[in-house]
């Protein structure tokens, strides 16, 4: 499984829980707030526009209503002139209350669209200023039935003051024809002072525009004297506005005849949604403290608890390394900073421990070794004894075997003594009876008996002779012997009992021992002797000379039935044998034995039941007996 | 310093900066204006009063964010230059000139300063060289006009005393004002059919010894448009009084001994020109701002026609806006 290291999760899991959150807080709180805010923006222009909208409206459709008032509940066409144009005063001079005086200029038309009377706020007009406006639309339009008729604004030119001109149809009473046309020339003046007087925040504006979007009434009088026009978009909303700035813009409409008038109000977007960039900062603001704080708690967790677990995980790691010295850095008195101090007492206590440990060990080591060096000499002490205690055993066992033999050699020659006297007389009476019979008839079985007689004290004698021969070896006489020409000389001597069984040699050019030639003879021949007993159906007999560190080893191996374990050791006893009674003194390898001795050699022998057995004779050559 | 103390301390100076850059809007306030006003005509004393009136309703409140310097009507030009001069080293946010020898004095005196001039009123501001034209007034000035009531006046004036024919007209050649609205009154007479007896003064005692000197076919006097006629009205209005005469004239003039006048309210000038102050204050140079033409309104003594045994007819008191009783 992969490491995940413990920064990583830190710095993820900071970003997706701390910044992320934050930053989407923040961008949510920015923008409901643009979203209400701008609705609420739009509402309250909306609000302006209609508020506007309505006062003009008022104030327009108010004067065309008292100027159509006064026309109706007077007969003025049919006034004199002096008269008419009293009556034109006192409508002239009326003051709107809010507006103050309200008319320019009003003159009467009569149905042909000429002035019969003419008065004017600051101007005198006599009967010579009189005008034939029959031409003019605030005549043509009514007069044809159109309804009242509202000119497009003009200015002053010589003030700047705007105006509006109305034209309103004088009805006979009876059949409704119009008779005449009053013409009202209206101040707009204080239309513009309220307009320049609204205002929607700091730094917007309501404006007028009329139909061919020029701008008739704003609160900077020079925007509307330098003929400034501006296209309100299709849509409420979020537009350029009139001075090229990105605004929020709602517009109403008074109708006025054929003309409108319409109502814009503007606002800078930037002022409009002040509310919201304010809350867009203190959100960002908000947002880079909490972030700053965040990060600094960051760092702070980063210096005082990621850094110190991952100098803590380093020293650990140093530790399994096996380098004991790197420590983990404590800044503080933090858990962590605990850990770390906790850690690296723990890791004194362990140095502490592994030198305590490596002084023991070294002490042990030297324990050890001076125990090594002990058991080894105990165990050479051990070896020597034991080797002691085997040459003892095996000095024992010789001297027991040879007191044995000696015993046995005593006892045969004794034996051998006593019986052989005996065994004289009786072959010396069985050759005289034997040679009696022959000369009488009917005296086969008796000679076959006689001659039985002669063959088992044949026997008899060949074991006192061996029985003596055991125990009176004769004289050794030690001349330089090859033995190789020794055993090949007893196979010859042996050939006549081979049979089917091979023989096998491999004599290596070994030095000549010193020793007795007749005695080798000897031995050789009842070593082999004992194989060809050994194999009755026949095998092979496997004979190697070869020296051996100063000895000529002579190993001969049978392949017959082999020496059962038990007897192993019991094959040099004296009259130890396997074979029936009568085929064997049991004297043949006690013999080789006292004559490998005598030669100073050894003799093994190694069987195994069902393979084979083999005699290995080592005797000292001659160079070695000179060394010696 | 400890990492702890490192991390505490910028903690504490972000905050404080966060604080401090939320509130630094908050904390520097509205601003305060400094509008000085100089006046050297008594009569005209309303226009000052409807001027703090409408600035009021244009949200500049005295002691809250606009402070008036203002010492009252002063007498002579050392004084007006003084104050003007003071305004001046105040830097003035706006200065208030009422009537047309102030306005002039201002006009030389701020010349380079940039310190926004408003008058009001004064007669013929193109003519006497204070702005370019009335619809583009150019330079530091703007304001309210007066002055061409004079045919309406006259034209009223024939309204309230029918039998008027010849009309005594006191004029100083010394003055624009009178010369402008002497030929006003001379164009409306020819249409009115009322004949000008003219009489050329420069001083007082010229005017003492003209008024004196009325000639007996005169049924009318005529105070024209003047600041020396203004200031001494006392003594048109004396002869008035004391030939039976009736005295009108297109200055807002209306105390006893004068029949009509047909001219300004001061204090709807004052409102009119605290318009145009707040549009200033607004952002928008008084260059671009055109000049007004004050609102005129028919006043008649009623007291001052009893004395001269005038009826003034109904029509006419029906349509005046002020009438003394």
């Amino acid at each position: 499984m992969p490491i995940k290291s413990l920064r990583t999760i830190f710095k993820t899991s900071f970003i997706i829980f701390s910044v992320v959150p934050l930053l989407l807080m923040g961008a949510i709180l920015v923008r409901e707030s643009y979203v209400v805010q701008k609705e609420q923006a739009l509402k309250l222009q909306r609000e302006t526009s209609v508020r506007v909208t309505s006062q003009i409206s008022n104030y327009l459709y108010s004067i065309e209503s008292e100027l159509s008032h006064a026309i109706s509940i007077i007969d003025i066409t049919g006034m004199e002139r002096g008269k008419m144009m009293e009556a034109l005063s006192k409508m002239r001079s009326y003051h709107d209350l809010n507006h103050g005086e309200v008319y320019n200029e009003i003159s009467l038309l009569d149905q042909r669209g000429v002035e019969l009377a003419r008065v004017s706020r600051v101007n005198v007009y006599t009967k010579a200023d009189l005008r034939d406006r029959s031409g003019a639309y605030e005549f043509a339009f009514p007069a044809a039935g159109g309804g009242v008729y509202y000119s497009p604004i003009s200015f002053s030119a010589a003030t700047g003051e705007p105006f509006i001109t109305m034209g309103i149809p004088v009805h006979e009473i009876r059949s409704g024809a119009v008779i005449g046309v009053l013409v009202a020339e209206i101040r707009l003046k204080d239309v513009w002072a309220l307009i320049s007087t609204i205002h929607i925040g700091e730094k917007g504006s309501v404006y007028l525009l009329d139909r061919n979007g020029t701008v008739i009434a704003h609160k900077n009088p020079s925007v509307v004297l330098r003929g400034t026009m501006f296209h309100p978009p299709q849509e409420e909303g979020i537009a350029r506005g009139l001075d090229g700035g990105v605004s929020l813009i709602t517009s109403g409409s008074v109708p006025l005849g054929i003309h409108s008038i319409y109502v814009i109000t503007e606002r800078p977007l930037s002022e409009a949604l002040a509310l919201t960039y304010r809350i867009m900062f203190v959100a960002a603001v908000f947002v880079i403290v909490a972030i700053g704080g965040v990060i600094g708690l960051g760092l702070f967790v980063s210096r005082r608890i990621i850094l110190p677990l991952e100098s803590l995980t380093e020293a650990a790691k140093s530790i399994e390394s096996g380098d004991l010295d790197l420590k983990a850095p404590r800044a503080g008195n933090l858990e962590i900073d605990m850990l770390a101090e906790a850690f690296n007492n723990m890791a004194d206590r362990l140095i502490g421990t592994i030198g305590t440990l490596k002084r023991h060990i070294a002490e042990r080591d030297v324990a050890h070794s001076m125990l090594e060096e002990k058991t080894s000499e105990i165990e050479e002490m051990n070896l020597r004894l034991k080797r002691e205690m085997a040459e003892r055993i095996k000095m024992e066992e010789e001297l027991l075997n040879a007191k044995k033999l000696e015993s046995v050699a005593i006892l045969a020659a004794g034996i051998a003594h006593e019986i052989n006297n005996p065994l004289t007389n009786a072959f010396m009476n069985a050759q005289v009876i034997k040679t009696r019979l022959m000369g009488m008839r009917q005296s086969h079985e008796l000679l076959e008996r006689i001659e039985a007689l002669e063959s088992n004290i044949e026997k008899v004698s060949i074991i006192a002779r061996e029985l003596l021969q055991f125990s009176r070896p004769g004289k050794t006489e030690f001349l330089p012997v090859e033995l190789n020409d020794v055993i090949r000389g007893s196979l010859i001597l042996l050939d006549h009992r081979l049979g089917d069984i091979t023989i096998h040699q491999d004599f290596a050019d070994v030095p000549p021992v010193l020793g007795d030639p007749l005695r080798m003879e000897q031995v050789f021949l009842n070593i082999l002797t004992n194989s060809i007993d050994a194999m009755p159906g026949g095998g092979r007999i496997f004979i190697l000379t070869s020296e051996d560190g100063g000895f000529v080893k002579v190993s001969i191996r049978d392949t017959g039935a082999g020496i059962p374990g038990e007897n192993i050791s019991k094959v040099f006893d004296p009259f130890f044998t396997t074979k029936e009674i009568g085929l064997g003194t049991g004297l043949g390898l006690s013999i080789c034995y006292g004559i490998i001795k005598e030669h100073k050699g050894s003799i093994e022998i190694r069987s195994l039941e069902g393979e084979g057995t083999t005699v290995a004779v080592r005797i000292p050559s001659i160079s070695m007996e000179h060394t010696e | 310093m400890s990492l702890r103390k490192k991390i505490a301390v910028a903690a504490f100076i972000a905050v404080l900066a966060a604080v401090a850059v939320l509130t630094a809007g908050r904390l520097i306030g509205p601003r305060s204006y400094i509008i000085g006003i100089v006046n050297n005509n008594h009569g005209l004393e309303m226009v000052v009063t409807g001027f703090k009136k409408g600035m009021e309703r244009y949200g500049y409140i005295e002691g809250k964010n606009v402070h008036y310097v203002y010492g009252g009507a002063l007498k002579d030009t050392a004084q007006i230059d003084a104050a003007l001069s003071d305004l001046i080293a105040r830097k003035a946010d706006i200065i208030l000139t009422v009537a047309t020898p102030v306005t002039l004095k201002a006009k030389e005196l701020t010349k380079g300063t940039e310190i926004p001039v408003v008058f009001a009123p004064v007669f013929l501001p193109v003519e006497s060289g204070l702005v370019e034209s009335l619809i583009r007034p150019g330079g530091n000035m703007t304001g309210i006009q007066i002055g061409g009531s004079t045919q309406k006046a006259l034209e009223w004036h024939k309204a309230a005393f029918p039998r008027a024919r010849r009309v005594f007209v006191p004029y100083t050649p010394d003055e624009p004002a009178s010369i402008q609205s002497l030929g006003d009154l001379m164009k409306a007479a020819g249409k009115l059919g009322v004949e000008l007896i003219l009489a050329e003064v420069r001083k007082q005692d010229d005017l003492k010894s003209a008024l004196s000197g009325i000639p007996g076919r005169a049924d009318s006097i005529w105070l024209l448009n003047s600041p020396f006629f203004v200031e001494n009205i006392g003594l048109f209005t004396d002869a008035a009084l004391k030939r039976g005469l009736a005295l009108s004239s297109g200055t807002s003039q209306i105390r006893h001994g004068v029949l009509l006048s047909f001219s300004q309210r001061p204090v709807r000038t004052g409102e009119q020109a605290s318009r145009l102050a707040s549009h200033i204050l607004d952002g928008i140079p008084p260059s671009e701002l055109p000049v007004e033409t004050v609102d005129y309104f028919l006043s008649i003594n009623l007291r001052t026609a009893a004395d001269i045994s005038i009826n003034v007819p109904e029509a006419v008191l029906q349509q005046a806006d002020n009438v003394i009783r």
